[in-house]
């Protein structure tokens, strides 16, 4: 049990290594818009602009709403990626590695693990962006919408691998892609 | 005591709820805008019964062969020139009748019967007296200039040369023309084909000398008659009740006209909620005429939806008129973020869009496709959104030209056609002629306003 907790407090190390932003980001986006960087990006590029000024609409007649939905957004996306994090990190010490080499084997299970926490983020940003349950949705643009998804997959992913690399168990290292090159004392 | 409190206490609770109801009921729920003043058409409006009744008659030796009977044809001319005195009265109070060649004289009332007969047409003179084959036609338009409350009848043969129909002669034509269109006058012409024995004077040859024929049995005669729309209508019911209630003659009618547009749609109340098709059945869905006759539709839409008000032509259009080839749409989109009427304090924001609908005909029915630039899926379901269309008509229309193509025969043509000895002889120029009728109408055609209508709406998030 000592190990579990040990490999979970190395995973939130990992995480927290590129996880302030997230949680900076979020923070500042749960303020609301505010005359930064982050306004201005919002105003130049995620939103529909052409479509805005066609109808007259001002960027701050839809920032809040915008800022609030990508508060909540990155919430979410944090929220999964420590759980499917600290999940993989502590499961991986009940993977049964009875025989040299078999932790290799248990690489395909990573791999879906993976596949499945990608599908997750995926699924939650198409939700967020692209579905009719946030109104302010309808303000993100092609680009922008590319820009979120793209962005959301490279950090989140990169968030939660450096997670389980620093969280797998030792013996169980050679099922995560390069986590057998750390230090053998991490 | 207790029951008086509380009786009283009801009392204030029903006013208070009375007084809310009405400020709600009477909250205004749109943006600020103007609508465009509806136009009557004047020359519908002209009750003056009292009016003249000028009529001409072509006395050119071309006209003889209508009163002369060919034998297996039917001789509609005489039948309907001893009508004409009789629907003339029907138009207007008192009648005058004319004859008109290459000039005009007055003939006595008492001197009608002999319209019909050969005489009429055979001038007694000498040979510049008696230059009878030209037909100025512009000489009974320019009277039609002098008094404009009166009615013009006119019957000719409409056998018009190409040089009646350019320069000063063309103009001679058109000026008076175009001050009786601009006064909301309309010009009715009825092609009636009728049995023809004698000699067509002056068709053109290649040469540029002209050509007499007599072999043809039948060939229209036309009568013009000039005035308002009303009277125009009185004579053709008149005719076609007394002449063509079979329909198997050959007649042709149109009405060319600086103002096609019989009503407003708002004004007459034509516009129902059916209107707009299958969205009236959906719940919310209201339809009403406001106060200033606009025709407002509220609903809730789905971002699929695509909006179409299907208007009858007929509602709109001048029976038998050449009608509307063009039609205009003036709109403007407001928003406002606030979907409830009462919580609405914000000015609604007007949109930058350029071009929001469009329109098509179809058969008898003019479509307004409403949001065909600016699809329903590229709202927001944030906002709710006004919606003003005013409809107008842009030009008038061309239909006249093919109603009466197939009696007409082009100068250049002429001397080919009557080479092939034709039982039927065609109108020399009488498609040029309309047309110049049709451009003259054009030229003193304002835009008119068919319909106003609104749409008070909210887009669903699909």
């Amino acid at each position: 049990m000592i190990n579990i907790f040990r490999s979970c407090s190395y995973s939130l190390i990992g995480l927290g290594a590129l996880g302030w932003i997230g949680i900076l980001l979020t923070t500042v986006m749960f303020a609301g818009p505010g005359d930064s960087a982050l306004t201005d990006f919002f105003a130049e590029t995620i939103i529909i602009a052409e479509r805005l000024e066609t109808f007259d609409v001002d960027f701050t007649y839809v920032a809040d709403d915008l800022f609030s939905l990508m508060a909540q957004l990155n919430l979410s996306l944090l929220i999964i990626t420590i759980l499917m994090s600290l999940g993989w990190s502590a499961g991986s010490h009940y993977l049964n590695i009875d025989s040299p080499g078999k932790a290799k084997i248990y690489f395909i299970h990573w791999i879906i693990f993976t596949g499945i926490f990608i599908t997750i983020v995926l699924g939650i940003v198409i939700f967020f962006t692209q579905s009719s349950t946030f109104e302010s949705a309808q303000f993100i643009g092609g680009t922008g919408m590319t820009i979120i998804t793209g962005l959301s997959l490279i950090y989140y992913f990169l968030m939660y691998y450096v997670g389980v690399i620093l969280g797998t168990a030792r013996f169980a290292r050679s099922s995560v892609l390069f986590a057998n090159k750390l230090p053998g004392n991490l | 005591m207790l029951n008086n409190r509380f009786l009283g206490f009801i009392g204030v609770f029903l006013t208070i709820t009375l007084i809310s109801n009405f400020t709600v009921a009477k909250e205004k729920c749109s943006p600020e805008y103007s609508l465009p003043e509806a136009q009557i058409n004047s020359s519908q409006e002209n009750s003056d019964d009292a009016n003249p009744v000028f009529v001409y008659f072509d006395g050119s030796l071309s006209m003889k062969g209508f009163v002369v009977d060919q034998p297996g044809q039917k001789n509609l001319y005489v039948s309907i020139i001893d009508d004409l005195q009789q629907i003339a009265e029907n138009v207007g109070s008192k009648t005058y009748y004319h004859k008109f060649g290459s000039k005009v004289a007055p003939i006595k009332e008492n001197e009608i019967a002999m319209v019909i007969k050969e005489g009429f047409y055979t001038c007694a003179g000498n040979v510049q007296e008696c230059d009878n084959q030209h037909t100025a036609i512009d000489l009974p338009f320019k009277a039609a200039k002098a008094n404009l409350d009166a009615t013009y009848i006119i019957t000719t043969d409409l056998f018009l040369e190409n040089n009646q129909l350019v320069g000063s002669t063309l103009s001679a034509l058109t000026k008076p023309l175009k001050s009786v269109l601009k006064k909301g006058k309309s010009i009715g012409v009825f092609g009636i084909m009728s049995s023809f024995n004698g000699k067509i004077w002056g068709i053109p040859t290649s040469t540029g000398a002209t050509m007499p024929y007599r072999a043809a049995l039948t060939r229209p005669f036309y009568i013009i008659v000039i005035g308002d729309q009303k009277n125009i209508n009185q004579v053709r019911k008149n005719l076609e009740e007394q002449h063509f209630i079979d329909g198997d003659e050959a007649y042709k009618y149109a009405l060319i006209t600086s103002s096609p547009v019989s009503q407003n749609l708002n004004q007459a109340k034509i516009l129902k909620e059916s209107s707009i098709g299958a969205l009236s059945k959906k719940d919310g869905f209201k339809f009403e005429y406001l106060d200033n006759d606009l025709a407002l539709y509220q609903f809730m839409t789905t971002k699929k939806r695509k909006i179409e008000i299907k208007i009858k032509k007929s509602d709109f259009i001048v029976n038998g008129s050449s009608g509307v080839s063009s039609y205009r749409i003036e709109e403007t989109l407001w928003w406002n973020e606030e979907k409830k009427c009462r919580n609405i304090k914000e000015p609604w924001k007007k949109t930058n869009h350029e071009k929001i609908s469009s329109y098509k005909e179809k058969d008898e029915f003019l479509y307004l496709n409403a949001f065909k630039h600016a699809p329903l899926k590229t709202f927001f379901s944030k906002f709710r959104y006004f919606y003003l269309i005013n409809l107008y008509a842009d030009q008038t229309g061309k239909a006249s030209e093919t109603i009466f193509a197939d009696w007409s025969i082009r100068d250049s043509d002429a001397e080919d056609f009557t080479n092939q000895n034709p039982k039927v002889f065609k109108t020399l120029n009488l498609t040029k002629f309309i047309k110049i009728l049709n451009s003259v109408a054009n030229d003193t055609f304002e835009p008119r306003l068919i319909a106003s209508i609104a749409m008070d709406f909210e887009v669903g998030k699909k």
